[in-house]
């Protein structure tokens, strides 16, 4: 007698990866779940940062009501100061790091020191860029002093005025490296053929350039953006150790705000309530440019 | 020969008179005491960056060698060690068996229960004889002193407010030291107006708390206050302190570029450099003016105490201490740390290797005075800030939540300094928001 053997059943195919990403997916959502419910139960309470958690009192949403109405709140302020700074860093870091990065793709001698050279101030400390930045831009200091010799003016970079302007220049300088190392792989990982054909076709330079290149790599500069306006949005030890948020609230973006309400002013709820705020604006931000995204590659 | 022998004999019972005193050198014999019962304890002790705890360095490995006692500073930087202290606090819990406490932390460690009051370890058998604690300031000692009566720390770096001038440009110019702040904003109009390269005045604005510490400086002379001492209702929106923000706020004009973001070490840099005819500082900046490694104006700078305004002449006081933590399993040894290295008896190693004076007999030395033209300021900016304690007023709210009302006062005042504001909004709003924190 001959046992017929039964076929074995086949795994459906994404049962291994989803058993292999599950552990590292619990960890992580149990990790950010439970962070994110913690601040948003802390942005309800009112409790003075140093006393123990016993002591804090049920709110409500009275400290968003605080951040958002209150006559002396500084929260939109900080906001505006966080929209200039975004802007102000991203724009001039994406146009400067495409334009090196088109240089640099060009076949030229040093094209490899170059690229490692641009790497050394990524990995700068942050409070060290900050301290550097504050020499330079000091009434004194190496910036004011080729300007008074070019120009003759002395330019008061740690006025309201200006030093928002000083803090963006030091991110420009430590950050546009970033895109150029990005872009630039992404430059070098283009196919061949469509520029071949075009350049048959009779196409200038700038055609194939807006055409065929921009189009190409637009996916790409949004992927960037969208990582460095989740870390500007961050951004803290720079402008913290240049200028602490001062003159006034010229440079206080909504990271300074939320450490001077949290830890110096020891209010716990209004700097949670302004953390949960941050949070929201960031993933809005990120949702909205990934969908813009996902659609620049669709069309293309 | 008689001569020559008697001659010889004494020359040995001076050498031997002299080993015998030797093997009883006071600190050598408490030395001795400790490390027979505390010897081989180890502490740790959270420290902040500062001139004191470098020449606390240096007399450490003196005290590990004769009392058998290991020490561990976790040094870090002033605001990292405040954070350290508020979540020690909040958790109810000490890592360390001592910190270094400056004197707004000091309501705070005293009335959780974080620090233990001092008197029963002043008056204890591990305290030398050579400690002296009487000869610490009294101004000094009282910045740590709690409303139960007790103090909870040991001062060791005091710090006071006094004028600081160049003698040389004011003889130049024929103006006399300014006595009034009237005469300050004067004088300080003229170098700015007059002297190429030489501003009037040099003094810390940057916002926050170095904005609070400047401008607290200057509220009781124009008769303003943060608290009234009478009612204690808070009292930010009084007319003497819109006056005396309005002061400060006209004295920038005659300030270097940028003073608006000046932290202490660029107000001091542009006096030193000789950009600045006055500056109103911390007398902590004082040895770096008199050091002429690090100065221009070395030799050439006069000390005075503060001027007076239209309510009269105060200064403050400001410092440091250690504290002893409550969770401490080894207070004995700590106890012998802190009493060891602040004591009299090891001042001059300690003044020698740059600790900041907070002792009575070395302000008052005359030999001391001579070396250091700003002791006698330091002297008499410290009998003007026990003229604003006698008026029940000071620099810093004797308060758990001075850190807070430090930063509003701090915000709203930076705020109106550069105009952002009118001072009438600054002052309603830290009026609104101080008297909040303090009715919590």
């Amino acid at each position: 007698m001959t046992r017929i053997r039964q076929p074995r059943r086949r795994r459906p195919p994404w049962l291994v990866p989803a058993l292999l990403i599950i552990p590292a997916f619990l960890v992580v959502f149990a990790l950010a779940a439970y962070s994110a419910v913690w601040l948003l139960q802390l942005s309800m309470v009112k409790l003075t940062f140093g006393d123990p958690f016993r002591t804090a009192e049920w709110v409500g949403l009275e400290n968003y009501n605080w951040l958002l109405f209150n006559e002396f709140t500084t929260f939109w302020a900080s906001l505006r100061v966080t929209a200039v700074y975004v802007v102000g860093t991203l724009v001039p870091e994406l146009v400067i790091g495409f334009l090196i990065a088109l240089l640099l793709n060009r076949k030229m001698r040093g094209n490899s020191v170059f690229t490692a050279a641009l790497i050394i101030p990524m990995v700068l400390m942050p409070s060290m860029v900050g301290m550097v930045g504050r020499l330079y831009f000091s009434p004194y200091g190496l910036i004011n002093y080729f300007i008074e010799s070019l120009t003759g003016i002395r330019h008061n970079w740690y006025g309201a005025d200006l030093a928002l302007w000083a803090a963006v220049l030091v991110d420009i300088w430590e950050w546009t490296p970033f895109f150029i190392l990005i872009l630039l792989a992404g430059l070098q990982t283009l196919p061949v053929e469509p520029f071949e054909a075009a350049r048959v076709d009779g196409a200038s330079r700038l055609q194939s350039f807006v055409h065929l290149t921009l189009p190409l790599m637009l996916p790409l500069i949004m992927t960037t953006l969208i990582l460095r306006l989740m870390d500007v949005l961050r951004l803290f030890d720079v402008i913290f150790v240049m200028f602490g948020g001062g003159p006034g609230t010229s440079t206080t973006t909504l990271p300074l705000y939320i450490y001077r309400t949290t830890l110096i002013q020891r209010d716990v709820g209004r700097g949670s309530a302004a953390s949960v705020m941050l949070i929201i604006i960031i993933v809005s931000l990120t949702v909205i440019l990934i969908k813009l995204r996902d659609r620049i590659r669709y069309e293309a | 020969m008689k001569a020559r022998l008697i001659f010889v004999l004494l020359v040995f019972a001076l050498a031997f008179s002299s080993v015998a005193a030797m093997s009883h050198d006071p600190i050598e014999d408490w030395a001795a005491g400790i490390k027979e019962a505390y010897g081989g304890t180890e502490i740790t002790v959270a420290v902040a960056s500062h001139p004191s705890i470098e020449a606390f360095k240096t007399m450490i490995p003196r005290f590990e060698e004769l009392t058998g006692i290991t020490v561990t500073l976790d040094e870090m930087e002033e605001g990292q060690l405040s954070q350290r202290r508020l979540l020690e606090v909040s958790a109810e819990s000490a890592s360390y068996d001592a910190m270094m406490i400056a004197i707004e932390w000091s309501p705070q460690v005293a009335q959780s229960g974080y620090a233990v009051p001092l008197e029963p370890w002043i008056e204890s058998d591990i305290t030398p004889d050579w400690f002296n604690y009487e000869d610490i300031l009294q101004a000094y000692r009282d910045m740590f002193l709690w409303e139960d009566g007790m103090h909870y720390g040991i001062p060791f770096a005091g710090e006071t407010v006094f004028m600081f001038y160049r003698e040389d440009l004011l003889e130049e110019h024929g103006i006399a030291v300014p006595t009034t702040y009237a005469e300050v904003m004067e004088a300080a109009k003229y170098f700015s107006e007059n002297v190429d390269g030489v501003d009037g005045i040099s003094y810390r604005a940057r916002l926050g708390w170095e904005f609070t510490y400047m401008w607290s400086i200057f509220l009781a002379p124009f008769g303003g206050m943060m608290v009234d001492p009478e009612t204690g209702d808070v009292a930010l929106d009084s007319p003497g302190t819109i006056a005396s923000l309005e002061y400060v706020r006209d004295l920038w004009q005659y300030g270097p570029v940028g003073v608006e973001s000046f932290s202490f070490p660029e107000a001091w840099d542009a006096f030193m450099l000789g950009r600045a005819a006055i500056m109103i500082e911390a007398s902590a900046a004082a040895p770096e003016v008199e050091n002429p490694d690090k100065s221009l104006v070395a030799g050439m700078t006069g000390y005075s105490k503060l001027p007076a305004g239209p309510a009269g002449a105060y200064s403050g006081v400001w410092g440091w201490s250690f504290a002893m933590m409550d969770d401490s399993q080894v207070k004995e040894a700590t106890w012998a740390f802190i009493a060891y290295l602040t004591s009299e008896g090891l001042q001059e190693d300690y003044l020698a290797n740059g600790g900041i004076v907070s002792r009575q007999s070395a302000l008052g030395d005359p030999d001391l005075q001579a070396a250091n033209p700003y002791y006698q300021a330091t002297l008499d900016a410290l009998g003007q800030a026990a003229d604003l304690g006698a008026e029940g007023l000071a620099v810093v709210l004797p308060s758990p939540k001075w850190s807070q009302v430090s930063s509003i006062m701090g915000t709203e005042g930076g705020r109106a300094f550069i105009g952002e504001i009118t001072v009438e909004e600054a002052v309603a709003s830290m009026q609104a928001q101080v008297s909040e924190v303090l009715a919590d």
